[in-house]
């Protein structure tokens, strides 16, 4: 870290942040099939087993970053990428015809976030301890609230659904005892940077210049087995492969979304994703490059805007060595953190 | 200071090859079930991206060790290093033992 740098809440202790996710929950005779076709990921979850999906439109590019989970005869998804109308729509639109019914728990309930090393500790003194153990990817019901641990920070996170009647005063109650903890606000600004500086994609930023999940190096998400919307599209490209693909990239002189990357001055890709790593004291982006050049670890490429040049290397995310994977709830507790020595971030 | 697309494509050539050997371990040894092109440099190893769990952990250190020499002075360096495929190769890089490539370059 930069000599002076405080760190942010969410990278040292708990962050409280207002996510513009929407939250629907899907219910019918018909559920898995319905949304089986929408997802482009296998749906055979376990009971409150979450999983990153998307949802890509007829030329298998993508529409929306979702994260589908289980919740007894229903399904959850979480949608981020269009507004929250948009998604609803998007939803209704797949649904007609069908036997399922959508319900839009963002308007039911109050959300919230929290993010942080010490976020489960929180989390456990305000709802319950029960919630402490929640795996990642997993959803849980406590003191009236919905909890997903979803963590897109590499840090330990969770998004809390509050039911609008009891939101005032669970507010109140996580004010309350979020004193302890120095409980930070963090705007979407940081949310979205702790993300670039750990890899994981963003559809409001990098999404929004490449679309392709094969240029994303998103295959995983991609099932080979089941149709989808897009699923032929994306399989007419997979095997000879994108043109690009993304890498991560770091440069001290500046980057911004739409720089040129060119080596001998030639372009070979441009800068899709861009912000300065207060933690690394460096500017952090992503670039889409040629594939044949998009690999980690070189020395040589430059980054161009408006003729002016700058050199850059390429990176392997995440950048930094998180606090949560150090922090254990079994042994730590974040008023002790004194006691303890941490590596490093 | 000015490098050229030759000098690239052989730092390319050594990186390469390194992912391909992690990728060789990830499918032989740990039995993802992915074609070895099909698992993408940066993809997460645990939780999302190819679902390791901590016992695949153990025996990714045994194959890193076994295949490509990997000697971690601080076994705490362990967590820092097993995020992604290429975060591996930056282990091997780092705690490997060097390694000759076509290219006819060392690293290590």
């Amino acid at each position: 870290m930069a000599e002076g740098t405080v760190p942010s809440p969410l990278r040292s202790s708990v962050a409280l942040a207002t996510p513009s996710s929407a939250y629907l929950r899907l219910e019918g005779d018909d559920v898995f099939e319905v949304v089986d076709r929408l997802v482009t990921t296998d749906l055979y979850l376990q009971e409150a087993q979450l999983r990153q999906s998307l949802i890509l439109d007829d030329e298998g590019l993508i529409v929306a970053d979702v994260i589908v989970g289980r919740d007894e005869d229903a399904y959850l998804l979480v949608i981020d990428g269009p507004s929250r109308q948009r998604s609803a729509e998007l939803v209704a639109a797949h649904l007609e015809g069908t036997g399922t019914k959508a319900t839009l728990l963002h308007e039911s309930h109050d959300v919230c976030a929290l993010h942080g090393p010490y976020a489960w500790e929180l989390l456990g003194e305000w709802l319950g301890p029960d919630v402490i153990g929640l795996p990642y990817l997993s959803l849980f019901r406590a003191s009236g609230a919905l909890v997903l641990r979803t963590g897109r920070t590499g840090e330990y996170g969770y998004d809390i659904l509050m039911p609008r009647d009891r939101c005032e005063a669970l507010r109140a109650d996580l004010e309350r005892r979020g004193g302890t903890f120095d409980l930070g606000v963090a705007s979407e600004e940081e949310v979205h940077l702790a993300a670039l500086e750990n890899g994981f994609f963003n559809v409001a930023r990098e999404g929004q210049r490449v679309r392709d999940p094969l240029q994303l190096q998103l295959k995983w998400r991609l099932s080979k087995e089941k149709e989808y919307r897009g699923s032929g599209a994306v399989r007419a490209r997979w095997e000879p492969g994108p043109s690009r693909r993304v890498v991560w990239l770091r440069s001290d002189a500046g980057l911004e979304i739409g720089d040129a990357i060119e080596l001998e001055g030639v372009a070979i890709g441009e800068v899709v994703a861009a912000a300065y790593s207060t933690i690394r004291g460096y500017h952090l982006g992503i670039a889409a490059i040629d594939r044949s050049l998009s690999c980690a670890g070189i020395h040589g490429y430059q980054r161009v805007r408006a003729g002016e040049r700058a050199p850059v290397v390429t990176l392997a995310p995440p950048v930094l060595n998180n606090l949560s994977l150090h922090v254990s709830p079994q042994r730590h507790s974040y008023r002790d953190r004194a006691s303890f020595v941490f590596p490093s971030p | 200071m000015s490098v050229t697309r030759s000098e690239v494509e052989k730092q390319i050539e050594r990186r390469e090859a390194l992912l391909d050997k992690v990728r060789e371990i990830l499918v032989e040894a740990l039995h993802v079930q992915l074609a070895k092109e099909d698992i993408d440099p940066d993809v997460s190893l645990f939780g999302t991206g190819l679902g390791l769990d901590s016992v695949d952990a153990v025996e990714l250190l045994v194959g890193l060790e076994t295949h490509l020499g990997v000697k971690l002075p601080d076994q705490s360096l362990a967590r820092m290093y097993m995020r992604t495929v290429n975060t591996l190769v930056e282990m091997v890089i780092d705690h490997g033992k060097p390694i000759t490539t076509d290219a006819g370059a060392s690293h290590g």
